[in-house]
């Protein structure tokens, strides 16, 4: 007897084994998937950083190529021409690359990532077919542009428009891609009323598209230039004739114009881009700028302050070599220059230092009482401006040298833009000074966009102004060019590789924004690299990917001109000839210092505080201290604001959240119309009383008990009762919580009933809101449901 | 000669002329800073080989003459090993200073915080209510029995146990500490204490204790009330 049993055991131990591992077999779907040595998270890092800045490269030549080609047009100089043509045979193999790294990308998602690729595809797979259909366009106007060039030489307008074509095609292909990053940082509720082509929008449209959108635009068209600059200069630096010297040099000179162009109104768009984030979730905006990231802004101040230098003393080295006299512009610059550096300065500067204990005693505290002042917000946006201002100066300067005005009023004109200029400048500073006295709230929507319009306003009035100063001035020389220092071409690759750090390093920030998050709010990063690495080894990976993305950019360029260099051994008869020899050292030269920046740069991200990002510990939930309802609530509580991610949208008691304020619902709202709402949240229309006529919407929510939040029964009660302890009464016992735990009580049985069906109504539920079936239908709103209705139309779309 | 001059005397000013004195680290950026403004400037202005680089080596080369370069150029040649050898021992040798502090200092609360609100809430310019004033008397004699042992009878963050501690208690009259932080977040910091930071901010960093076990709820609002009411400061708002 004892043997049959321990033999059945023993038989129903290997079934049920063998049917656990089947069963696991057939069902194991992984979540995640990882490359040894690497890291999955490495890999799809690196290989998504190399496509976006390719891609970044693939948008902001067509766009610097048409503004070229488009000058050409309308000055009728020919070496504009030349030179868009010049670029756009760069974008022919770039192009390929792009995609290549895209398709790679797509790879390892899928592979690496199948959890949440397989959500942003069920979200998004429209926009993949409307992507592709574009890609396609993209690629068959480009090879029409290019092949075309020579051919339609004498239908101008018809290339231009093509060139405009390709523009507008490349923007919306970035415009589409920038739905799904945004989407991540910024997800809108799912509700599943919404459907079809709605939601569709509503996804893309989210909080923080739009920003994007045009900080990339615009920084597409930094890149574009401040690229052109260093092909420009590496070109210099290995010219042999002055001939080719001259054509680079002014080559040079229209990509870093091109690009601080774009520099200036840059640093505006992302405050914006800022301000949505934090408008959006602050404690994403406070992760951002306040806490884990803000050592960041350090390294992000340095690059930027850098690029601003750059540019600068490229315009400089301009002024001084190409005109005849430029050595009467000392005095100037050198004052320009002690600004750029003090602002700089200022903008560098720490709020909380890195400081010894002793240090920090002496200062008691990690802020120091003089230079604390230096950083905070206010005084680094006044620099900011401060800075675009000089910049500005710099190339006012450049513009007006070797033209003298004759036009009657100049001297007027002359003393009013000093008078501008000083006004402009103090105003900033008293503006950024007044900024310490206020509540955050006024200087950031306030006094921040004051200065920001006051600057923009200089930068176009005076242009203005001085476009019709020069209007038939006389000129007293010609820019000489292919006179500059090998410095100042060595300032145009340091630039481009600033722009391309500050590329890696935001997007390394934006993702850290939303730290353990896929999709903020939404989906969880359960994978081993949940967290978030600290800056050293952050800027480590980066170094690489811009590395990664330089090689494959000079083997482009070397293939580009492979079909050029059939003529170049013969030169003619007369040339003047430089050193020989020079080309190809300049060559290591300018890898090595590319190489020796890069270094230099994670150097630094390593002397900064080093801190990992980890994801908050879930903490367990004890049932054995529950006594009351009140408990219930308590635990409920932390459901509210945490797995259940109520509070993303809800707040309690504050105004200004995308969805109703929750402050007292309890007292107003029957127990089965709260579990109604978060399982069938569409069961009633409400109406948008923002409108003089009210229109219905149905609630944008999720249905609470269903994936990606998916409640269960118990916590579902919990919640519940935390809802009911705003200003209410809470009817839930311990008992039908615990009782839900056993299975067997009613308690849980309709909760788990996922269809929603009419009887879904908890326990003791045959109420006015048990007929949920005919609700539906009539707009069935009560006051204080409308009053707190037009807070949310469109969930956080419309915001 | 002037642009190194410059330097010079921008470097004492820094070392010496601002109190209290700056630490290391921001000094070191900003001589950083300037040696790039001077190489700027030199590059603009002079040849950098003419300026810079050909003096020097005529100098230690021995392009000079006279018995004063012979004898500046021993004394440079002697104190360079020197430097890099004290610079060497300095580095490699321990030393009692704790390793330099980084930590975050002012971490993004929880998801779960940021949504609390006062319930005792008064808007600002709000007429403070005899009930209200109660509360913040309440609050008043929390502070006293609890809090000010480190964060001082004035609310600066000099109680008696101030030089105890790295980092020093926060101070409340400081305009950048609890003006610039929302009520739930005094809130959130209250409660959990240091033990309750995010793993950047180093939990064993911060001695606050962990006050939602020795308080309820209702007694720390009562207190934030307070530091606002004394210090004069008003909670940041986001709309």
């Amino acid at each position: 007897m004892g043997i049959l049993k321990k033999a059945v055991s023993l038989f129903l131990f290997i079934v049920l084994g063998m049917a656990v591992t089947a069963h696991a077999q057939e069902f194991a779907i992984s979540d995640y998937r990882d490359i040894p040595y690497i890291g999955s998270r490495n890999a799809v890092w690196i290989i998504a950083q190399v496509h976006l800045l390719f891609a970044g490269f693939v948008l902001g030549v067509p766009i610097f190529a048409f503004l070229c080609e488009l000058i050409g047009y309308l000055t009728g100089e020919q070496r504009y021409d030349k030179l868009a043509k010049e670029f756009t045979k760069l974008l022919t193999s770039a192009f390929g690359t792009t995609a290549t790294f895209g398709g790679i990308l797509v790879f390892l998602l899928i592979s690496l990532y199948p959890k949440f690729f397989n959500y942003l595809t069920e979200v998004f797979y429209v926009t993949y077919l409307f992507y592709a259909s574009l890609f396609i366009l993209e690629t068959i106007v480009l090879y029409i542009y290019w092949y075309g060039w020579d051919k339609m030489m004498q239908r101008k307008k018809l290339h231009l428009f093509l060139g405009f074509l390709l523009n507008v095609i490349g923007i919306f292909i970035m415009y589409t891609a920038d739905a799904w990053l945004s989407f991540q940082a910024s997800p809108v509720v799912l509700s599943p009323d919404v459907q079809g082509w709605d939601r569709l929008w509503a996804v893309i449209h989210n909080p923080t598209w739009n920003p994007v959108n045009i900080h990339r635009l615009i920084g597409n068209v930094v890149l574009g230039g401040f690229m052109c600059g260093a092909y420009a200069g590496v070109k210099y630096l290995s010219s042999k004739t002055q001939e080719e010297r001259e054509h680079y040099d002014w080559m040079g000179y229209i990509g870093n114009f091109i690009g601080i162009f774009g520099l200036l109104p840059l640093p505006f768009a992302g405050y914006w881009l800022m301000r949505e984030v934090y408008e959006y979730n602050q404690q994403m905006g406070i992760t951002l700028m306040g806490g884990f990231l803000s050592w960041l802004f350090i390294l992000q101040a340095v690059l930027i302050g850098t690029l601003f230098l750059g540019s600068n003393y490229y315009l400089w080295q301009g002024l001084i070599r190409r005109t005849d006299e430029g050595i009467k512009y000392q005095k100037y610059i050198t004052i320009m220059l002690v600004t750029l550096l003090a602002c700089f300065m200022v903008w560098m500067t720490p709020h909380s230092l890195v400081a010894s204990v002793e240090e920090a005693r002496k200062m008691g505290g990690t802020h120091h009482p003089l230079l604390g002042v230096f950083g905070v917000m206010s005084a680094k946006l006044t620099v900011v401006n401060i800075m675009i201002l000089t910049t500005f100066l710099s190339f006012l300067l450049y513009w007006r040298a070797n033209k003298q005005v004759t036009v009657p009023w100049a001297k007027g004109a002359r003393v009013f833009e000093v008078i501008l200029f000083i006004l402009v400048i103090i105003g900033v500073i008293v503006i950024g000074v007044y900024g310490y006295f206020v509540p955050a709230v006024f200087r950031v929507n306030v006094l921040s966009v004051s200065q920001v319009l006051i600057v923009l306003f200089v930068l176009v009035s005076i242009s203005v102004m001085t476009a019709l100063l020069l209007r038939n001035a006389k000129s007293t020389g010609v820019m000489k060019w292919g006179r500059m220092t090998p410095g100042s071409q060595y300032a145009l690759v340091l630039n481009a590789v600033m722009v391309v750090l500050l590329m890696v390093m935001m997007g390394y920030a934006r993702s850290a924004s939303r730290v353990h998050w896929h999709i903020y709010g939404v989906m969880r990063d359960d994978s081993a690299y949940g967290f978030t690495p600290a800056l050293g080894p952050a800027a480590a990976i980066q170094s690489l990917s811009a590395f990664i993305f330089g090689a494959f950019l000079c083997f482009i360029f070397w293939v580009a001109s492979l079909s050029e260099k059939k003529g170049k051994e013969t030169l003619p008869e007369g040339t003047m000839t430089l050193k020989e020899g020079v080309g190809s050292s300049y060559l290591y030269k300018v890898a090595g210092f590319v190489m020796s920046v890069l270094v230099a740069y994670t150097g630094l991200a390593y002397s900064l505080p080093q801190r990992e990002s980890h994801p908050p510990v879930e903490e367990k939930i004890d049932l054995s201290t529950i006594q009351s309802g009140k408990d219930i609530a308590q635990l409920g509580s932390k459901i509210f604001f945490g797995k259940g991610q109520c509070a993303l949208c809800h707040t309690i008691g504050t105004e200004g959240g995308r969805c109703p304020n929750l402050q007292g619902v309890g007292a107003r709202l029957t127990r089965e119309f709260i579990y109604e709402t978060l399982t069938k949240p569409s069961a009633y229309i409400k109406l948008d009383f923002n409108d003089p006529h009210p229109i219905p919407f149905a609630a944008q929510m999720p249905t609470i008990n269903k994936p990606p939040i998916d409640l269960n029964p118990q916590e579902l009660l919990m919640v519940m009762s935390f809802i009911q302890a705003q200003g209410g009464k809470v009817t839930i016992t311990p008992e039908e919580l615990l009782g839900g735990v056993s299975g067997g009580s009613e308690a849980a049985a309709p909760v788990s009933d996922t269809e929603g069906t009419d009887s879904a109504v908890p326990e003791g539920g045959v109420g006015e809101g048990g007929e949920t079936g005919t609700s539906t239908d009539p707009a069935v709103v009560t006051p204080a449901e409308g009053a707190a209705a037009p807070a949310a139309p469109g969930g956080g779309a419309k915001s | 000669m002037k642009v190194a001059l410059c330097m010079a005397a921008f470097y004492l000013v820094l070392k010496f002329g601002v109190k209290p004195p700056l630490p290391s680290s921001l000094i070191f950026m900003y001589m950083a800073l300037v040696t790039v403004g001077a190489v700027t400037y030199l590059s603009l202005f002079h040849d950098i080989k003419e300026a810079i680089i050909d003096p020097v080596l005529s100098f230690l080369g021995g392009g000079m003459e006279g018995a004063a370069a012979k004898g500046l150029r021993l004394i440079v040649l002697v104190a360079l090993p020197v430097l890099v050898w004290w610079n060497a021992y300095q580095r490699l040798g321990t030393s009692i200073e704790p390793p330099l502090e980084q930590r975050v200092i002012h971490p993004a609360p929880p998801g779960e915080v940021t949504g609390l609100y006062n319930p005792f809430h008064v808007e600002e310019g709000e007429e403070i209510s005899p009930e209200t004033q109660a509360r913040i008397d309440e609050g008043r004699d929390i502070y006293f029995k609890n809090c000010v042992f480190c964060h001082g009878d004035l609310l600066d963050g000099k109680g008696i146990f101030y030089h105890g501690f790295n980092p020093p208690p926060a101070d409340f009259q400081d305009p950048g500490t609890i003006a610039m932080l929302q009520e739930s977040y005094l809130f959130w910091r209250i409660s959990t204490g240091g033990i309750g930071l995010p793993l950047e901010s180093t939990p064993w960093n911060s001695a606050m204790p962990r006050w939602e076990t020795m308080l309820s709820e209702e007694e720390r609002w009562k207190v934030i009330m307070f530091l606002y009411n004394y210090t004069g400061h008003h909670p940041r708002t986001w709309e």
